[in-house]
Parts: structure tokens; C-alpha cells; sequence
């Protein structure tokens, strides 16, 4: 910004929760300034059930607990961080625009959709913002996105009850790639029953975005 | 004179001084006040005259604005408010205290309503009457992180339950709990308004006061004598909001309305104005604004050194401390006051040497002072013409003795030993045990107590209790609007039309519907003609309290700007903020007074979400119910006008607020 001269500002959330940084994963430099890298992939490379999960902030630890608890389940899940939905869209974006204006030219592909060129199974998103946010990339993502966020006013509580209430805790992300892969065909139906049940979920539970 | 040493000029002078207020003191006496408003009035212009440059000064001597001869004594039990106060402090305290040590880090303020709480229950035993048959009820905007006093008073009316109580900031257990503030969405029968975003109660409140003018005037409501109070703090100032629109209200005279500003001089971080008095300042830019300024500053034990004080060294000592050298005195012995405020000249000393140093420290602030407080507010019901400001001085924390009274972190205070809260027990004198003290147990008299007695039979005789969130008023009757509407689904066969003409032919022809067309509020900011509005003017007229006082320059035209007391239109000028707390009065009139009215707050899109996001986000806390109306729709609509106007991002910034329809 300051060595290029860019007329260019930043907008940062920081939050309170207190947890192990990480270290920066090799190679995640260029990814962390475009949007997304992975952060965690599954040890588990032979499974046939898979899943890609995509946090950020104070949300990204709940998805790295989501992925030990699909494990149980048999679902091989890679986490993806990722530090600005906005930059991988605007990008995508302006690739999609260039590929529209130049129809004879070989085709572009968007930043997020190389990184994500061949994952399979369930596309899993949350955080700690409105379901809109990650939603702005499913474009590019070559599956159907999940995602889970914090639209509505919610309530004064604890962080714990907070993310039941938003349903963005590990347990709403195993749900959800469950679910997505049950959808597919590639789980039984009764497994996502099962495991609502295990986890502790209140199906009949209120809607957050509307309570 | 100028020839002397220091020192002798200075006696002379302190003796010229002397002579010349005992003269005004014998003029007082003899003649009156008015006799020496005319004198001094006299006096400065024809020093005027004389070349000497008098600089402006909106300020009053730092001390309190009622004499105390014209004070008159608190009524009722004193010890027994007194006790009910104390209760309250240690439920408030409580409260707080246990919901950190059940969940770290759940927040919560211990040291807004430690200070305030006098301000409160003052009024709560005296003024504040709730809304009943026979009442409007006075409408109250309680300071956002006082919350839990008000919820520890509301316990000890028996409203909440102990439970209740310690699930606060646990609204999800089972249950329920308790919302952090007030959230009218979270809880509706208990908030009415939205206020812990700082700066936009006192905002809202200018406007609902207006509003219920407004009501008043169009005889949508009987005429009454409630009042607007709102509770604010003195680092809430800051924000531009709440001081932006203070001379609509002095121009409206609305004399409905009161500001009670808990100056504890400290807001999070530190003092509000360390360097400065914070007020001097607000009395300055208040009185300037043509408000009724009450300064409450000190306790009646100031009383008899202020009488003694009669070369006026004391009001000079006391206008001359920055508010930082107060918060210094706040936490510091009496020795040290003596020594640092008293100290500075040795007829200050002589005035306290009958003092001990316990009793220097103790000598009290005119918010912590009841009858102080009671008379302010007297005061303040009893103005006429003009909207009262109370500045109430307090220290942040009080009660909490050295661990956190004035000290620079007790904002965001919110535990206690069980030293602390033994000593705050013993302080005020809450009966619990020593072997429970550890457990901070709520504490409630039994019914027949005299304090629950007492308070009770004041809400009894006030109306009720409050804060009260209830909605009693019926559907509005739509008989007529399906045929109102007709005409629309036809198109407009060919023609051309934009749906702003479109929207304010809909607008014009719902206010003429008989069922519902007084109910409809048009509120725009500056920009009726914008959208071509312009018609209203005439067909509804313009709201003003005094009507038209001039001869409009466009009267011999069809569509003049007409101005009336019963006009319809809420022409605020150019203020979305002002315009969006109107809409917010309007639409949640229905539960407030009881009265279906349906803004419509027509404004340019661009200057409505960016600007005013958070107002909109209160509107949607306070159940805010009417129609905003963004024009021009869209980025490429409103040809020639550019970045700053044209309008590509309301929806976007619309879609998260999660009960409005976009
Ligand atoms: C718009 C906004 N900004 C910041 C805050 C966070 N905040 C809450 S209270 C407070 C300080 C309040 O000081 P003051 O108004 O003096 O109140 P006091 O607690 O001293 O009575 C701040 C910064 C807020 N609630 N709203
Ligand atoms: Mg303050």
C-alpha cells in the first residue's frame, strides 16, 4: 500500500478468544493474501468419503474440531482457511469478466476454483458472519456449498451457547457434511439421523436467523 | 493598584472584592433577584462602554444551579430509600459477579450503575409514572450498561426472579435469562428501547419527545404532562448523535423532555475530559443551545463550606480543579485532599480545619446526594418553555471502595474477592452472612419489609412499575385498500412512469383513506421535492407546533409550502439521522401510546444504510414497524450524479438486518 502507493485500505477483525496460534503453514503466504490456503489437509488420503471445510477467525477452530470428529465417522476432511471471502470473489469476478469479454481466448480460471480443481465430497463453509459471506465463492467451488453462519440477532450467552444457537459449531459442521454426503448418495440417509441425535442436536430447535 | 507587590494587591484586591459583593449581597436583599439581573446587566455593558472586553462565556460558577434555600427536603423515609438503594447495588453487583465466575469473560458493568444509582432510584420512588388507564406514562432511556441496577430493582419488586438473575447474559439457558442491555427484540415485555449503541438515545429520545408533540397536535392523543427522560453518560456526549439535534428540541421548546448526564467524569478508558470539565462544557454547549441546565454537583455537606465561602475562594477553588485532579481526590485520602485542594491557600485550609480528614474525604456528590437529585428533577418537571438538562456529578465505581471507585479501570470491572465484597457488604450494610458472602447471594427483604413495603406503595402511587414493554393496540382496518390499490395492477397502460411517481401517488391516496390515512407519518430530509412530493405540502401540510407564522413566498401557487400545527408531514430538514429516530417514534407508537401510525421516511438511498446503519439496526431491536423508501433505486438510475449518490449498495447493507423485508 504505502511502497506501491496504492490508494488502498485494510479492514481487519481481530477477536478475544484465546486459543494456540498456529504457525503459518508452508507455503501459505500467497494464500493467506489471496483468501485461501489450506490449513489442516486429512492425514487420510485413501477414504472414499470426503469432505472440504472452510473456516475463518474464531470459527476455524470449530472446523478443525469438526474434521477429528468426521474422522469417526469415516470422512477424510481437508480444512481450507480462509482469511477474505471478499478478495477470492472480487477476483473471481474480474477473471469471469475477462473470460466474457474474451470468447476466443482460452479461459481463465478464478483463484479459488484452482485451488479447489479436483477436491471432492461435501463443501462445507462457517462462520462467524452472515451465510451471505461465504456464499459470495460458491460459484468456484466445484461442488454444492454448505454454509453456515450467524444471520439474526441472536442472544447474550456464552461462546459455546452462541455457536449452538447460530449452529456454526463442530458439531453443525460434521452435520453438515454428513448431510451433504447423504444427499449425494454416498451415505445413508439414517447416518445423519443418527448422528443429530449423538451430537446432541435440538432438530426442532428455533431459527436463529428469525428469533 | 498597579505599582504594589504581589502579594498586597492581591489582599486588595480579595477586600475590593469584598466590598463589592457585599454591596449586591444588600441589593439581594433589598430589591431581589431581578434587581440584580438588571444591576449586573448594567454593570457589564457599561463596562462595555468603557472598552473592556467581556469574553463570551455560556458558563455558570462551578457549583450547583439550586440554591439550597430553595431546596426542599426529600420526601418520604430517607433511610428507608436508602436501604432499597443499597439492595439494589448489591443485587446489580451480585449479578455481575457471579456471571463471570460461572462463565469467564460474559462481560457485564458493575461501576455505570454504581455510580448512577441514586439518579435512579430517585427516580424511580418519585417521578418516573408508569403507563396505565388513567396515565401516558413517562417514557424512560435507561444508559445502556446500567442494566443490571435496573434488573436488580426489577428483582426486588419481585418482576424477575432470582433465577432470572443469574442467568444474566445467559438468555439461552434453560429458562431463560437475562439480556446484556436493553434489547426490546430480546426482551419484549420488559425493554422499550433500544440505547446501549452510545449516542443515539439521546438522539431518539429529542424525537420521541417531539413526536409525542406531534401526536398531540394532530389529536391522534390527548393531550398530557409525561415526560421524556433520558439517562445518558457523560462519554456518551462524544458521539455526535448525541448532541447533534439539542437545538431542535430548545426550538421546539419541548419542555417533555429531560437529559439526566451522569458526569462520573470517566468513560472506558479514562477520564472524559482529564484536561477540562466535562461540565462546564456541556453547560456551555447546552445553555448555548437554549436549554434549561441544572448543574448538580455537589452534596449538601458542601452546603455550609459554600455559605462560609464569602470572598468566593471556594467557587474559585472548585471551578479551577481539572476534571483529572477530581478523579485524583475520588481515590485518595482526605489528608491529601486537604493538602492538594484545600491546601493552595491558607483560607481555604481555615474553612475545613473543623473537618477531619475522614470527613473531608466524605463530603458528598451532588448525584449521590438524594435530595439533591430530588430537587434537580423537581426542577426539571417544573420548566416550562425549554428542555432540562441535569448534569450530575458522581464517581464512577462508588461504593466499590479501593478496588475500583475512580480508578481508571473500574469500567470494565466485573469481579470481586470475597474481601472486596465483604467490604462492600458492610458498607451498605446488606444482611449476609460472613460465611455466605463468598457465594454473593441476591438478596430480597421479605414482602412485609418496610423496604419492599415503601417501594412498592411508590410504584403503587407512580402507576406501575417500569421498565414495561406491552402492546394493546388492535389491527388498523384495511377495509379500503384493496380497492385504494386497484388502479396499480392495471399498469399504466403505455404511458410511462417511474415508481417514485408510482410510490407517491400510492402515498397521496393512503393518505386520504378514511380507516387509515391520519395514521400515515411521511417523514422526509430535505428531499420532498427530490422525489416529487412537493403535492403533499399542501394536501397534508407541514408539521409545525406554531403553525405558520409567515406568508409563504409560493402561497398564490397550487402547491405552496404550507406549514401547520395538525400538518402531517414530518419535514425534518436535512437530518437522516433526526428523520430515521422519527420513524423510529412512529413505528414503534404502537406500542408505546398505543397508536397504529405508519411511517413512510422517504430518502436519498445513498445517505440512508451508509449513513445511518445503526440506527436502523436499533429500529429493528425496538420492533419498529413502516416503510423505507430508497430513491433513487439502483447505481445507474440516477443518471449524472456519481459515487456519492448514486446507490449500488442499500440492499446489500438492508440484507442482514434480520426483520426487515428489502
Ligand atoms: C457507539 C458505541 N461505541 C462504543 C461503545 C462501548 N462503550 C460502552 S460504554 C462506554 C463508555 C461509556 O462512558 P460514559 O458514557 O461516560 O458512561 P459511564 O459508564 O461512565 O456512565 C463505551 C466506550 C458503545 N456501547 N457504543
Ligand atoms: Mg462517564
Amino acid at each position: 500500500m504505502y511502497v506501491d502507493q496504492e490508494s488502498i485500505f485494510y479492514y481487519l477483525t481481530v477477536m478475544n478468544e484465546q486459543y494456540p496460534m498456529p504457525h503459518m503453514p508452508a507455503g501459505a503466504r500467497e494464500g493467506i493474501l489471496k483468501g485461501l490456503y489450506k490449513f489442516k489437509p486429512s492425514p487420510d488420503t485413501g477414504s472414499r468419503l470426503r469432505a472440504q471445510l472452510f473456516g475463518s477467525g474464531a470459527i476455524l477452530p470449530q472446523v478443525l474440531k469438526a474434521q477429528e470428529l468426521l474422522e469417526k465417522y469415516g470422512v477424510a476432511a481437508d480444512v481450507w482457511s480462509v482469511p477474505s471471502y471478499s478478495e477470492l470473489s472480487r477476483e473471481a469476478q474480474a477473471v469471469e469478466r475477462w473470460n466474457l469479454l474474451h470468447p476466443g481466448e482460452k479461459p481463465r480460471v478464478p483463484y479459488v476454483a484452482r485451488c479447489l480443481e479436483g477436491a471432492t465430497g461435501a463443501f462445507v463453509a462457517a462462520s462467524d458472519y452472515l451465510k451471505a459471506l461465504p456464499a459470495s465463492i460458491a460459484t468456484w467451488v466445484p461442488g454444492r456449498l454448505v454454509t453456515l453462519g450467524t444471520d439474526g440477532f441472536g442472544r447474550s450467552d456464552s461462546r459455546k451457547g452462541l455457536r449452538d444457537f447460530f449452529e456454526v459449531d463442530a458439531r453443525f459442521v460434521t452435520v453438515a457434511a454428513l448431510s451433504s454426503l447423504a444427499r449425494e448418495g454416498q451415505l445413508p440417509k439414517d447416518v445423519v439421523q443418527k448422528t443429530i441425535k449423538e451430537l446432541g442436536i435440538n432438530p426442532e430447535k428455533a431459527n436463529p436467523a428469525t428469533s | 493598584m498597579r505599582n504594589l507587590a504581589p502579594r498586597e494587591s492581591s489582599e486588595l484586591e480579595a477586600l475590593e472584592t469584598r466590598e463589592w459583593l457585599e454591596s449586591l449581597d444588600y441589593v439581594l436583599h433589598a430589591s431581589g433577584p431581578a434587581r440584580v439581573g438588571r444591576l449586573l446587566k448594567e454593570l457589564s455593558s457599561h463596562a462595555r462602554q468603557k472598552g473592556v472586553q467581556l469574553p463570551f462565556t455560556a458558563n455558570t460558577p462551578y457549583i450547583n444551579t439550586i440554591a439550597p434555600e430553595d431546596e426542599v427536603p426529600l420526601p418520604g423515609s430517607v433511610e428507608i430509600q436508602r436501604r432499597i438503594k443499597s439492595l439494589v447495588r448489591w443485587n446489580a453487583l451480585a449479578m455481575v459477579v457471579r456471571a463471570n465466575r460461572v462463565e469467564e469473560g460474559i462481560g457485564g458493568h458493575i461501576s455505570t450503575y454504581a455510580s448512577a444509582a441514586a439518579l435512579y432510584e430517585v427516580g424511580f420512588n418519585h417521578f418516573f409514572r408508569a403507563r396505565n388507564e388513567d396515565h401516558d406514562g413517562d417514557v424512560i432511556y435507561f444508559q445502556g450498561h446500567a442494566s443490571p441496577g435496573i434488573y436488580a430493582r426489577a428483582f426486588l419488586e419481585g418482576r424477575l426472579s432470582a433465577d432470572q438473575l443469574a442467568n444474566f447474559r445467559r438468555e439461552l439457558m434453560p429458562g431463560g435469562g437475562l439480556s446484556s442491555y436493553p434489547h426490546p427484540w430480546l426482551m419484549p415485555d420488559f425493554w422499550e428501547f433500544p440505547t446501549v449503541s452510545m449516542g443515539l438515545s439521546p438522539l431518539m429520545a429529542i424525537y420521541q419527545a417531539r413526536f409525542t408533540r406531534y401526536l398531540e397536535d394532530r389529536g391522534l392523543k390527548k393531550k398530557s404532562d409525561a415526560k421524556v427522560w433520558a439517562f445518558l453518560g457523560d462519554g456518551e456526549t462524544d458521539e455526535p448523535e448525541a448532541l447533534g439535534a439539542i437545538t431542535l428540541a430548545s426550538r421546539e421548546k419541548l419542555d417533555n423532555l429531560i437529559f439526566v448526564i451522569n458526569c462520573n467524569l470517566q468513560r472506558l478508558d479514562g477520564p472524559v475530559r482529564g484536561n477540562g470539565q466535562i461540565i462546564q462544557e456541556l453547560e456551555a454547549a447546552f445553555r448555548g443551545a437554549g436549554w434549561n441546565v441544572i448543574k448538580t454537583i455537589w452534596g449538601r455537606e458542601w452546603d455550609p463550606l459554600l455559605a462560609n465561602d464569602r470572598d468566593g475562594l471556594l467557587v474559585k477553588r472548585m471551578g479551577e480543579v481539572v476534571d483529572g485532579q477530581y478523579q485524583k481526590y475520588a481515590v485518595e485520602t482526605g489528608a491529601y485532599v486537604r493538602e492538594h485542594f484545600w491546601g493552595v491557600d491558607p483560607r481555604l485550609i481555615e474553612m475545613v480545619k473543623h473537618l477531619s480528614d475522614d470527613q473531608l474525604k466524605k463530603l458528598s456528590l451532588g448525584g449521590h446526594d438524594p435530595q439533591k437529585v430530588y430537587n434537580a428533577y423537581r426542577a426539571a418537571i417544573q420548566h416550562k418553555g425549554a428542555p432540562t438538562v441535569i448534569l450530575a456529578r458522581t464517581i464512577k465505581g462508588y461504593g466499590l471502595g479501593e478496588s475500583g471507585e475512580g480508578k481508571n479501570i473500574t469500567h470494565q470491572q466485573k469481579k470481586m474477592n470475597e474481601d472486596e465484597l465483604r467490604r462492600f457488604r458492610s458498607r451498605f450494610g446488606i444482611p449476609v452472612a460472613d460465611a455466605d458472602i463468598a457465594q454473593a447471594p441476591f438478596y430480597k427483604p421479605a414482602d412485609d419489609s418496610p423496604e419492599i413495603q415503601y417501594l412498592r406503595e411508590r410504584r403503587r402511587a407512580l402507576g406501575g412499575y417500569l421498565p414495561q414493554r406491552s402492546v394493546t393496540v388492535g389491527p388498523i382496518k384495511v377495509g379500503g385498500l384493496e380497492s385504494l390499490f386497484e388502479e396499480f395492477y392495471e399498469g399504466t397502460d403505455g404511458r410511462s412512469a417511474s415508481t417514485t411517481m408510482v410510490f407517491v401517488r400510492m402515498l397521496s391516496k393512503l393518505l386520504r383513506d378514511k380507516e387509515i390515512g391520519d395514521l400515515i407519518v411521511p417523514i422526509v430530509p430535505d428531499e420532498a421535492r427530490t422525489f416529487g412530493m412537493e403535492a403533499l405540502f399542501r394536501q397534508v401540510g407541514i408539521y409545525s407546533h406554531v403553525g405558520q407564522l409567515y406568508e409563504p413566498v409560493d402561497m398564490s401557487t397550487l402547491l405552496y409550502y404550507k406549514e401547520a400545527s395538525d400538518g402531517q408531514i414530518l419535514e425534518e430538514g436535512m437530518t437522516e439521522a433526526g428523520s430515521m429516530s422519527s420513524f423510529i417514534a412512529a413505528g414503534t407508537a404502537y406500542a408505546l401510546h398505543g397508536i397504529n401510525t405508519i411511517p413512510f421516511f422517504i430518502f436519498y438511498s445513498m445517505f440512508g444504510f451508509q449513513r445511518i446503519g445503526d440506527l436502523i439496526w436499533a429500529a429493528a431491536d425496538a420492533r419498529t414497524r413502516g416503510f423505507l423508501i430508497g430513491g433513487t433505486s439502483g447505481r445507474t438510475t440516477l443518471a449524472g450524479e456519481g459515487l456519492q449518490h448514486q446507490d449500488g449498495n442499500s440492499h446489500v447493507l438492508a440484507y442482514p438486518v434480520p426483520n426487515l423485508k428489502a
